[in-house]
C-alpha cells in the first residue's frame, strides 16, 4: 500500500485522480493511516493543478492583462519553456557545477543515485498578511533560505507596495506538530522535511 | 514468396470481390503488382495505392515491409496483424507531444507490450522496432530479446519505463543486433553493465548510441566491442567517457560516419592532446558530431581537422561562448545542420551567418531558461544575422526572450524557404519589445511568404489575428503548436477552417472555447490529433464531440481541484480501434 502511495507522490504533477480514490478506498477498508502526516502531505499534492494559483482569478480570463504577473510566474509555469526533460537535466547538472551556491533549483531533476524516478514537488501554501490571496509555491524549486525569501517577496509585490530588501518581513512556518517557527533557524533540509505552510508577517505589526 | 500460398489466401480475402474485378481494368498478374509495389517505400504513398481498389489494396499489404504508426492508439494490434502478414520494421509512436514537458501524467499509457505480443505470434522474423514516446518495462525489452531470433535494431526516443537491466537483456540475447539507439528517455540508470553483456562474439554493430545514460561502463568493454564491430558507423558514448578513451575509441573507429563524444573536459598531456588531434584528423568520413560536454576553448581546436567534412553540429551539450562558436564554424563550412545554447550569443549566430552558407537547419537552445533577464542569451539580431548569410535556412527552433515584427519580416524575406518555423519566445505573452505591439505580423509574414511552411509553432503576445493569417496563407500548414496566444474561439476556427493539410494541432494556455472545439468537428478525422490543455473548453462540449464522432476518441483528463464542469486537458484522435481499453481511471473516455 505504502509503495503505491509513494508512485503517488513520486510525480509532481500527475493528475491526481487515482490517488484520491486511493485513499477513499483506503479509509473505507480496516486498514486506517496511521500516519495522519502523511495524507497531509498527500493533500498537498493533490491540490497542484497545474496552475499555481486557484484561488485567484482564472488565469485564462486574465492572460493577456497581466504580462508582468505571467513574467513573475514563469518560475512555476508548468512545461514551459517547452523543454525536453533531458535537456533540463543537463542545465541542472551544468548550474550545479558552475553556478554552486544559491543558484535556484527551478525544476524537479531526476535523481539518477538512487535509481527514484522523480523528486516530489514539494507544495505549501503562503500567505502574505494584508494579502487576502493565498499563493502556493514548490519548494522543491528552491536550496536556500535567502532564494525562497527573495522570490516569495518578489510574488507578493504586485499586491502591496513592498520593501524588495525584505528586512522589514518575518518569514515563519508551521512544522509537522502544527507549531510556528521562524524560517532560517534550523539547517534548510529539516525546514524542508517538517514545513507544512508559511505566512510573512511585516515586523511592525 | 510462394506463389501457390499467397493465391490461396488471396482467393478468400478477395471473396468480397466480383471475379471479373481482377482482370477487366488490370491485365498484370499479381506478381507483376507486387513486384512493382515492392519498390514503394514511402508509407504515404503507399497508403495512397491501397486506396486504388481492392487489387492494389491487397497487393499493397503482402509488400509492405515496414509499419508506421504515428498513434498508436488509432489502430489495435489485432487490425494490424489481419492486415499486413509481413512486417520486418516497426515504427510506433505513443503518447502526445506536450508529455514531453510534463503536461501528460506518468501511467498514462503507450505501452508496447501488448503489440509485442501480438508482434511476437505474427511477425516473427521481425527486424526493426522504433519507438517514440511509448511506455516499456524492462519485461517488455526481455521478451523482445528473447521472441525474435532475427531482430537487428532497436531505436528509443523520449521512452520511459525501463531501466538498463532491460538494455542488459537486449545486449545479451540479440545475437545480430546492428543498431541500439538510446535517446533522451525516462530510463532508470542502474549502472553501466548492460555494455558489457554483449557477447564476444558480437560484431555486428553499426549503430550504437548511449549518451543519454549516465552511468560509468567498463572502458575495456566498449573498446572491445568498437574493435571488433568493423562495420560500426555511428557511435555516441556517454559522458563517463574521458577524452583520452575517447582517443583510443577512435583509433579503432576512424571509418565512423557520426560520433557523440564523451566529456570533453580534461587535463591531457601535450602528448595526449596531440594523440586526440591527430585521432580526429583520421576520421575522414565524420560528417555529425555531438557530445561536447563541458568543452572548451582548450580542447576545442583538436576538432578542427574534423570540421571541414562535417554537415551536423551539435554543440547543444556544450556552453559554447561566442569566440569559440566562431572558431569552430570557421573551420565548418560545409555544416548543413547546426545546433547550439544560446550563450553563443548573437556574435557567435553573426559568425554562424559568415561562415556557413550551405546552412539549413538551425536550433538555438536556452542555457538558462528561467532567467528573466534580458541580457542572457540571444536576440532577434541573432537570428537576423543567420538569415543574412544562410539563405538555405528552412529549419529553425529558436528560444529568445525578445523579438520584433520588424526582425521576423525580414527574415522570412531572406529565407523564403522555411518548412519548419519554431519560434519560443520565452516570456508568455510577450509583445514586440520595439513597438510594444502583438507578433501577430511576425507569423503573418512568416505564413505569407513561406508557402512550404508545414510545421509552425508561435509564440510572444498574439491576438486572433495570427490565426487568420495562419488560416489564410498556411496551406500546407501540417503542425501547429500554440501556447498563451490567441483572444478568442474564432482564432483556432480560421486555422481549422482554413489549413487543409493540418494534421497535429496541439494548444495549451489559450482562450479558446466550447465554439472553437466544436468547429472542427468534421475536421479531426482528417488529422491525426488536437490537444488542448488549459483553455476554455467545458466537459459537456467534449462529450457532444464523441457522441457525434464515433471514430473520434475523445480523452479528458482533469486538473484535481478544478470545476467539474472544465475539460482542462483534452486529447482527440482519430482511431479505428474504438476507445482505450488501457486507459487509466484519470483519463475519461468519453
Amino acid at each position: 500500500m505504502l509503495m503505491e502511495l509513494e508512485l503517488g507522490l513520486a510525480l509532481p504533477n500527475q493528475t491526481p485522480v487515482d490517488i484520491k480514490r486511493h485513499i477513499k478506498q483506503k479509509r473505507e477498508s480496516a486498514e486506517a493511516f496511521d500516519n495522519g502526516e502523511i495524507e497531509n502531505k498527500k493533500l498537498c499534492l493533490l491540490l497542484w493543478s497545474g496552475q499555481p494559483n486557484e484561488e485567484e482569478d482564472d488565469r485564462r480570463g486574465s492572460q493577456r492583462t497581466d504580462n508582468k504577473r505571467i513574467n513573475e510566474e514563469e518560475n512555476i509555469i508548468v512545461g514551459w519553456p517547452p523543454i525536453n526533460s533531458m535537456r533540463k537535466e543537463l542545465l541542472h547538472h551544468h548550474h550545479q557545477q558552475y553556478h554552486g551556491g544559491n543558484w535556484i533549483a527551478r525544476f524537479p531533476g531526476r535523481d539518477n543515485n538512487n535509481g527514484a524516478r522523480n523528486r516530489m514537488s514539494l507544495l505549501v501554501k503562503v500567505k502574505m498578511e494584508g494579502v487576502a490571496i493565498g499563493r502556493k509555491i514548490d519548494l522543491r524549486l528552491f536550496n536556500s533560505y535567502q532564494a525562497l525569501k527573495h522570490t516569495l517577496l518578489h510574488m507578493f509585490s504586485k499586491y502591496l507596495k513592498i520593501d524588495r530588501n525584505g528586512t522589514e518581513y518575518t518569514v515563519l512556518y508551521q512544522d509537522k506538530e502544527g507549531d510556528w517557527l521562524l524560517a532560517g533557524d534550523v539547517p534548510w533540509e529539516t525546514f524542508m522535511e517538517s514545513v507544512q505552510r508559511m505566512e510573512i508577517l511585516r515586523n511592525d505589526s | 514468396m510462394d506463389p501457390k500460398l499467397k493465391k490461396t489466401k488471396d482467393s478468400s480475402s478477395n471473396s468480397a470481390n466480383s471475379p471479373d474485378s481482377t482482370h477487366s481494368s488490370f491485365p498484370f498478374p499479381d506478381e507483376v503488382l507486387e513486384r512493382v509495389l515492392s519498390l514503394l517505400h514511402s508509407h504515404k504513398d503507399r497508403s495512397s495505392v491501397s486506396l486504388v481498389c481492392k487489387d492494389w489494396y491487397n497487393a499493397e499489404r503482402w509488400t509492405r515491409t515496414k509499419l508506421f504508426i504515428g498513434n498508436c492508439y488509432s489502430v489495435s494490434p489485432e487490425i494490424v496483424a489481419r492486415r499486413f502478414p509481413r512486417i520486418k520494421s516497426v515504427t510506433l509512436k505513443g503518447k502526445p507531444r506536450f508529455s514531453d514537458f510534463n503536461l501528460v501524467p506518468q501511467y498514462w499509457g503507450a505501452d508496447v507490450h501488448s503489440w509485442l505480443v501480438m508482434f511476437a505470434k505474427v511477425y516473427p522474423f521481425l527486424e526493426e522496432l522504433r519507438l517514440k514516446r511509448m511506455t516499456l518495462s524492462d519485461e517488455s525489452l526481455k521478451f523482445l530479446a528473447t521472441s525474435f531470433p532475427g531482430f537487428k535494431a532497436l531505436s528509443l526516443l523520449s521512452c520511459d519505463g525501463f531501466s538498463t537491466d532491460g538494455l542488459k537483456a537486449i545486449a545479451t540475447h540479440c545475437k545480430n543486433l546492428t543498431e541500439l539507439d538510446i535517446q533522451e528517455n525516462g530510463i532508470d540508470d542502474f549502472g553501466g553493465g548492460w555494455l558489457s553483456s554483449f557477447s564476444e562474439n558480437c560484431s555486428s554493430l553499426e549503430v550504437l548510441n548511449f549518451a543519454s545514460l549516465s552511468s560509468d561502463v567498463s572502458f575495456d568493454a566498449l573498446e572491445k566491442l568498437v574493435r571488433r564491430c568493423k562495420s560500426l558507423r555511428i557511435l555516441k558514448v556517454n559522458k563517463s567517457i574521458s577524452l583520452d578513451q575517447l582517443q583510443q575509441l577512435l583509433v579503432h573507429a576512424p571509418q565512423l560516419i557520426e560520433l557523440g563524444t564523451g566529456s570533453f573536459q580534461q587535463e591531457l598531456t601535450p602528448w595526449q592532446y596531440e594523440d586526440l588531434e591527430t585521432a580526429f584528423s583520421n576520421c575522414k568520413n565524420l560528417q555529425a558530431l555531438s557530445g561536447l560536454w563541458e568543452a572548451t576553448s582548450l580542447h576545442l581546436p583538436v576538432l578542427y581537422a574534423a570540421c571541414a567534412s562535417l554537415t551536423f553540429l551539435n554543440l547543444s551539450y556544450a556552453a559554447l561562448q561566442s569566440g569559440e562558436l566562431a572558431k569552430l564554424v570557421a573551420h565548418s563550412p560545409n555544416l548543413r545542420r547546426l545546433w547550439v545554447l544560446d550563450t553563443v550569443g548573437d556574435k557567435g549566430l553573426e559568425a554562424v551567418g559568415s561562415s556557413c552558407p550551405l546552412l539549413e537547419e538551425l536550433r538555438v537552445f536556452p542555457a538558462d531558461p528561467y532567467e528573466l533577464d534580458l541580457h542572457h542569451g540571444v536576440t532577434e539580431a541573432g537570428f537576423l544575422a543567420v538569415s543574412h548569410g544562410c539563405r538555405k535556412l528552412h529549419y529553425v527552433l529558436y528560444f529568445c526572450r525578445q523579438m520584433t515584427n520588424a526582425a521576423v519580416a525580414t527574415i522570412v524575406l531572406n529565407c523564403p524557404d522555411f518548412t519548419h518555423f519554431r519560434l519560443c519566445i520565452m516570456n508568455p505573452g510577450e509583445p514586440d519589445y520595439l513597438t510594444n505591439e502583438p507578433m501577430d505580423e511576425a507569423f503573418g509574414a512568416v505564413v505569407k511568404t513561406c508557402t512550404n511552411l508545414r510545421r509552425l509553432a508561435v509564440s510572444g503576445l498574439l491576438t486572433d489575428l495570427t490565426f487568420k493569417y495562419i488560416g489564410k496563407y498556411a496551406k500546407n500548414l501540417e503542425t501547429l503548436s500554440v501556447a498563451f496566444a490567441g483572444s478568442s474561439d474564432r482564432g483556432m476556427q480560421c486555422v481549422l477552417q482554413g489549413c487543409p493539410k493540418l494534421r497535429k494541432l496541439e494548444i495549451r494556455d489559450s482562450p479558446f472555447g466550447n465554439a472553437a472545439l466544436l468547429s472542427g468537428v468534421e475536421k479531426y478525422e482528417t488529422m491525426r490529433s488536437l490537444w488542448m490543455s488549459a483553455c476554455n473548453v467545458t466537459m459537456s462540449a467534449c462529450r457532444l464531440l464523441a457522441k457525434d464522432m464515433p471514430r473520434l476518441n475523445v480523452e479528458v483528463m482533469r486538473d484535481e481541484g478544478s470545476d467539474d464542469r472544465q475539460a482542462d486537458k483534452v486529447y482527440v484522435y482519430r482511431s479505428v480501434a474504438g476507445p482505450r481499453r488501457d486507459a487509466p481511471p484519470f483519463v475519461l473516455s468519453l
